[in-house]
């Protein structure tokens, strides 16, 4: 039987960050999947195929060395699976949140941030993976 | 020549003959002494009882020295004397008169001034002889000593001069042997000398002057023996207060050293002054670029915080929910613990930045200050997408630099080289820090591929003020220079062949690694 747990993938550059995001989350029960840079994760094989592999949300540092965590954000598989966003950054920088926001973020959060402002936004995040897939006019 | 004895054998027409003869003789010689010597006339004139006066001989010289001819003298006596210059005519009068009165000899300097208006400075000199008929005889000489009274007129005027130098410079003079015993002393401001000028004098320097200082003296004069002169540069307390003094000595003659000393206290306090401002600026410079760099620094301390605070956490939860066993504890107090000092890193790096410390030369490896500006530009990099390459030389000779002074020319650079590069496409971004030993310096090149420096603008780069920025200070640049020329060193710039600039800055090799 499968584990019913939501799978939370956390893209960072910074391996020690990378880890205790890792581990925050596990202890939140959490399944976690960690990547060290975007390229790492979209080279990841089947990351978009089946159920068990499906991610039900992206933990994504956005300053990271090579592609950025907005340029994942536009990635024609990311947006085609439609993957929710949580991003989390060390550089608070207003025009960037506002952008990547726009584009569809789930949450923006400044680092530091505590366990419960992460644990809110993927929830929040899981909540709209729930959500139907396409917007129905109103 | 002597008139012969005449002998008793002799005739009287033979005595007076050779008496005639010797007569002719010591006339010739006379006659030639007279009119061979140059510049010179001899002369008789004879004072009658009624006061007046003729010339009974005046030698060929007449001419040379007085411009007027014999002919003219014995028409005219008074022709001579009222050539004599109007101020001088008193004087030459009365010591013509005191000289008859008393027979004694005339020696008087008096001015000539001929027809032609040339003026001459003549000596006359001559004897006084009482004739049988009451008058007197004045026999003698007239030099014309114009030549040797301008060479003396031009001797007096030079040492004049030389005195009025010496006294209108502002600076103290000695003059020693060449082993240090003073001979002279020129004060300017006696209140500034170690002892009374009066009582340098005789004394060798090691008497005068403390040890430390008198050896260095002695070691300048080895050096003004060998070399001719010598600058010797040190400091003195006189009066309580420490002074700067700049001595420059010079060989006098074989026997003695002339030193003049200038005290340089007040330019070497305004030089202070401007070393204190440019480090004031710089620190300005450096709060400022901080200001510059807000993002990153955040970025910097806020990636060790979210370690510290999510494993932390992370911890909590597991304790909470009793699944401590599950957690690797160790490897995250690791975590934790680097983390902490990382952010401690960063805080220091911060704080020694911030601080406004005398600068301290140190024997540095310019390598390790650029990977210091490497962490510190860290997260700048990340977050404006441009990839360092240090190319470092390896076994590079240590200089003797500010640590943070150093960083902030490197961290300067390296900014404006990150900032030029920002309208480029991301996989384009390259900064590249090179570092290579070139005989007695340590080069530096800071190479971007960013817009490059419009010619135009070039040549004003390091000036204060000037900013192609929008919003930049234009102090940056200023004060890498002035860093960079504070310590001995050359900064220059230049766009590349393909894209960009590189300014390369240069150091002197540390002596002792040379």
């Amino acid at each position: 039987m499968s584990d019913q747990r939501a799978l939370i993938g956390v893209i960072d550059d910074d391996a020690a960050v990378l880890r205790a995001l890792s581990r925050l989350l596990t202890a939140c029960n959490y399944r976690v999947r960690a990547f060290g840079s975007v390229e790492a994760f979209l080279l990841e094989p089947g990351w978009d195929a089946g159920k068990d592999h499906h991610l039900d949300c992206l933990v994504v540092d956005v300053h990271m060395l090579g592609l950025s965590g907005l340029e994942l954000q536009a990635e024609p598989s990311v947006i085609q699976h439609n993957v929710p966003i949580v991003f989390v950054t060390g550089a608070g920088d207003p025009s960037l949140r506002d952008r990547a926001m726009a584009d569809g973020a789930v949450e923006f959060l400044q680092k530091p941030f505590t366990d419960e402002q992460l644990i809110r936004a993927i929830d929040r995040a899981l909540d709209r993976g729930r959500e139907p897939q396409v917007k129905l006019p109103n | 020549m002597q008139a012969r004895e005449s002998t008793p054998s002799q005739t009287p027409e033979q005595t007076l003959h050779e008496l005639y003869e010797s007569l002719q003789q010591r006339e010739e010689f006379l006659h030639t002494i007279g009119n061979k010597l140059p510049q010179a006339m001899f002369f008789q004139v004879v004072h009658s009882h009624d006061g007046s006066y003729r010339f009974t001989y005046v030698s060929e010289g007449v001419e040379e020295v007085t411009g007027l001819s014999a002919e003219r003298l014995f028409e005219d006596p008074d022709a001579l004397p009222s050539l004599l210059v109007e101020e001088d005519r008193p004087r030459f009068w009365a010591a013509i008169t005191n000289s008859l009165k008393s027979r004694s000899p005339l020696d008087e300097v008096c001015r000539l001034q001929w027809a032609d208006g040339s003026l001459h400075w003549c000596h006359f000199r001559s004897g006084v002889r009482p004739l049988d008929d009451g008058s007197v005889a004045c026999e003698g000489i007239v030099l014309d000593i114009t030549a040797q009274k301008c060479a003396e007129d031009a001797l007096t005027e030079s040492r004049n001069r030389n005195q009025a130098i010496l006294s209108a410079l502002p600076d103290l003079m000695f003059l020693m042997t060449t082993d240090g015993t003073y001979l002279d002393v020129q004060p300017r401001d006696s209140e500034r000398l170690l002892v009374a000028p009066e009582d340098f004098i005789g004394r060798h320097v090691s008497e005068v002057l403390p040890p430390e200082l008198a050896h260095q003296f002695t070691a300048s004069f080895e050096r003004v023996l060998a070399n001719g002169g010598d600058l010797l540069e040190y400091t003195l307390t006189v009066g309580g207060a420490p002074r700067h003094y700049e001595a420059r000595m010079v060989r006098c003659g074989t026997e003695e050293i002339l030193a003049i000393v200038r005290d340089t206290t007040d330019s070497k306090l305004a030089q202070l002054e401007v070393e204190r401002s440019h480090l004031e600026l710089a620190h300005v410079s450096r709060v400022s670029s901080l200001g510059e760099i807000t993002a990153s620094l955040a970025h910097e301390l806020n990636q060790p915080l979210t370690v510290i605070l999510s494993n932390a956490q992370a911890a909590q939860r597991s304790l909470a929910l009793n699944k401590l066993h599950e957690v690797d504890l160790t490897e995250l107090l690791d975590d934790i613990v680097e983390a902490d000092k990382r952010a401690g890193d960063v805080i220091r790096r911060l704080r020694s930045w911030l601080e406004r410390d005398l600068p301290l030369r140190q024997p540095l490896a310019l390598n390790d200050v650029i990977r210091d500006v490497e962490h510190m530009i860290r997260s700048e990099l990340i977050l404006r997408h441009v990839r360092l390459t240090l190319e470092l030389a390896d076994g590079l000779p240590d200089v003797s630099a500010d640590r943070v002074l150093l960083q902030q020319v490197i961290l300067n650079l390296a900014v404006n080289a990150i900032e030029a590069m920002q309208h480029r496409p991301i996989a384009e971004r390259q900064l590249v820090v090179r570092t290579s030993a070139t005989g007695q310096e340590v080069l530096t090149s800071v190479r971007d591929c960013g817009t490059g420096i419009r010619p135009e603008h070039m040549s004003r780069l390091f000036d204060a003020f000037f900013s192609t920025k929008p919003g930049g200070l234009g102090i940056g640049l200023r004060i890498c220079a002035s860093i960079v020329r504070g310590h001995q060193g050359r900064i220059w710039a230049a766009n590349n062949g393909d894209a960009g600039a590189t300014i390369r800055f240069t150091l002197p090799v540390l002596e002792s690694n040379a």
